[in-house]
Order: structure tokens, then C-alpha cells, then sequence
């Protein structure tokens, strides 16, 4: 049985869903209403099956951008679009925390993780939007940022020739999290 | 107020309104991605062309936007801020308003509740 820093005993895992999407642009977004999908219809299980997910509107909308970004990040940086390329998308509920985990095929290039994401507690650096006016740096490059702003925390994981990044909202005995 | 014809791009159209002799209006509807460049830079193009001297974006008709999106708006205001032209929002949900906020973009494109409260701070009549 595995125990919380308090020394209770923590949920086990369970899996609320999965699915695969192709590599092409647009799909993140079927990716991220798909999750949020599930994790709707995980909040209408009775509280005495399996584990309740009750998330406020507000942080589903925030969920599916970050889970909307992070398959756009895997579909252009890790798969690079390549024709019959795929991004894996797991729901699962893990001792105390909503964790969606995506996963590509790892064969990219320089990964803007390591440049966006700082070591210490994975701090995404904020883009400087004045730079950005000035012509100083390109327009683009919010993605890591925004998934940093709209996820408790993120771990990054290469397994078996897959790049895996897994979102986290840590939930409350009520299987709620209000957010910040 | 009247209409300047809209711009569509696979998952966006993009309607321009004139209000008045120096703002138009941009009605945004459907998606902010990669997808909408065109769509979004030609409808500011002919707000420009005809005589707006601020811009409001209607965003009450989005449905999703992505960094990507974002990324659009900043090249957006390059251009604006260039031609020497403001850039005003309106329509934006709890949660694009909070993105707005934590990108900074609300400091360089304000944003307002409602097109009535745009268009005053735009100076439109």
C-alpha cells in the first residue's frame, strides 16, 4: 500500500481513460476536449466507486489549455509532424493527483523543455512580451509558459524510446482543486 | 456602423465593422491558432485601409485560442503599434482574460467588458 507524506494510506492509480491522436496541426484541440470529457464523466462517479474528480470550471478550462499545449508541443517538437507519427494521451487519477500524461515518440530535435523549463521546480520561463514588441525576440514561444501557469506541476520523463510529459493538479479529499 | 465583408480561414472568420470615422471593429469567430493568420491580418489590413485609427477585437465568438494564437496577436500589435494604431479587446471569457493577463498582453491591448465600453475608450464617436 503506498502512503502520503502524512503516513495515510494514498489512492491507488486508476486510469480514466486513454486515447491516440495523429500528429497534425488542430488535433491538440480534439486531444484536450477529449480529456476534459473524461474527467467530466469521472466527476459523476458515486464517491464510493473508484475516486470522485470534482474540478471547478475554471481549472477544467485551464486544464485544457495546458493538456492542449502540451499535445501541440509533442505533435511539433516530437514527432515533427512526421506523417503516421501519433501522440498518446493518458487520464489517471494517482494517489492524490489528476495526472495527464502525454506521450510522443521522442525522436525530435532540441526539446524547448529543456530551455523553457528551469531544473528548480520546473519554474517555465516567463516570456517577455516587450522583447517580443521590440523585435528582440519572436512572437511566438508561450506554450511552456502557459502550461506552467495552468498546472500544479510537471514532470518530464523518457521512457522506452517515448518522450513523456505528465501534467499534475493535486486534488483534495474531495477530489477538488480550487486552483490558486 | 456598417460592415466591411469578413475574412474566413478554415476555423475562423474574422468580420470587420466600421464604427465611426476612426475605429473598426474585428469580430473573431471560431479559433485563434496557427490557422487564422491570414484571416486576422487581412481584416486589420482593410480596418486600416479604411481610416480606423483603433481596432477592437471582438472576442465574444472565440471559441479556442492557443499560444499559437497568441503568438498572432503579438504580431498583431507589431504591426498596429508601427502604423501608429491602437488596439482595444472586448468579449473575452474569465479565462482568456486571465490568459491575457498572465501574458501581459491586457498592458499593450486593453481590454474592456463590453464593444460599447471598446468603442468609448476608442473614441469612435
Amino acid at each position: 500500500m503506498n502512503l502520503d507524506p502524512q503516513g495515510q494510506p494514498s489512492r491507488e492509480s486508476w486510469v480514466i481513460g486513454e486515447f491516440v491522436v495523429s500528429s497534425a496541426v488542430g488535433n491538440e484541440r480534439e486531444a484536450a476536449e477529449r480529456v476534459v470529457a473524461m474527467v467530466r464523466q469521472a466527476d459523476t462517479r458515486p464517491r464510493s466507486v473508484g475516486h470522485p474528480v470534482d474540478l471547478l470550471p475554471a481549472r477544467l478550462e485551464q486544464l485544457k489549455t495546458a493538456v492542449a499545449e502540451a499535445v501541440l508541443n509533442a505533435m511539433e517538437h516530437g514527432n515533427q509532424y512526421r506523417p503516421g507519427s501519433s501522440v498518446r494521451v493518458s487520464v489517471i487519477v494517482s494517489g492524490e493527483a489528476l495526472v495527464v500524461r502525454i506521450a510522443d515518440q521522442g525522436v525530435g530535435g532540441p526539446r524547448p523543455w529543456r530551455a523553457g523549463l528551469h531544473a528548480a521546480g520546473l519554474q517555465a520561463q516567463e516570456p517577455d512580451l516587450a522583447a517580443k514588441l521590440a523585435g528582440e525576440q519572436p512572437p511566438r514561444g508561450w506554450g511552456l509558459f502557459l502550461i506552467a501557469q495552468m498546472t500544479d506541476d510537471v514532470r518530464i520523463l523518457n521512457c522506452e524510446g517515448e518522450h513523456i510529459v505528465e501534467l499534475l493538479w493535486y486534488l483534495d479529499e474531495t477530489g477538488g482543486n480550487e486552483g490558486p | 456602423m456598417s460592415s466591411g465583408g469578413y475574412t474566413t480561414s478554415g476555423k475562423v472568420v474574422v468580420n470587420v465593422r466600421q464604427a465611426g470615422p476612426r475605429a473598426a471593429i474585428l469580430d473573431i469567430e471560431g479559433e485563434v491558432s496557427a490557422f487564422a493568420e491570414s484571416a486576422l491580418m487581412d481584416a486589420y489590413k482593410r480596418a486600416g485601409a479604411d481610416g480606423a485609427e483603433a481596432v477592437v477585437l471582438n472576442f465574444e465568438k472565440l471559441d479556442y485560442m492557443n499560444s499559437s494564437g497568441i503568438g498572432l496577436l503579438v504580431t498583431l500589435l507589431i504591426r498596429a503599434n508601427r502604423n501608429g494604431h491602437r488596439l482595444l479587446a472586448c468579449g473575452l471569457s474569465e479565462h482568456y482574460q486571465h490568459i491575457f493577463e498572465l501574458t501581459r498582453l491586457n498592458e499593450a491591448i486593453r481590454v474592456y467588458d463590453g464593444e460599447a465600453a471598446a468603442l468609448a475608450a476608442a473614441g469612435a464617436y
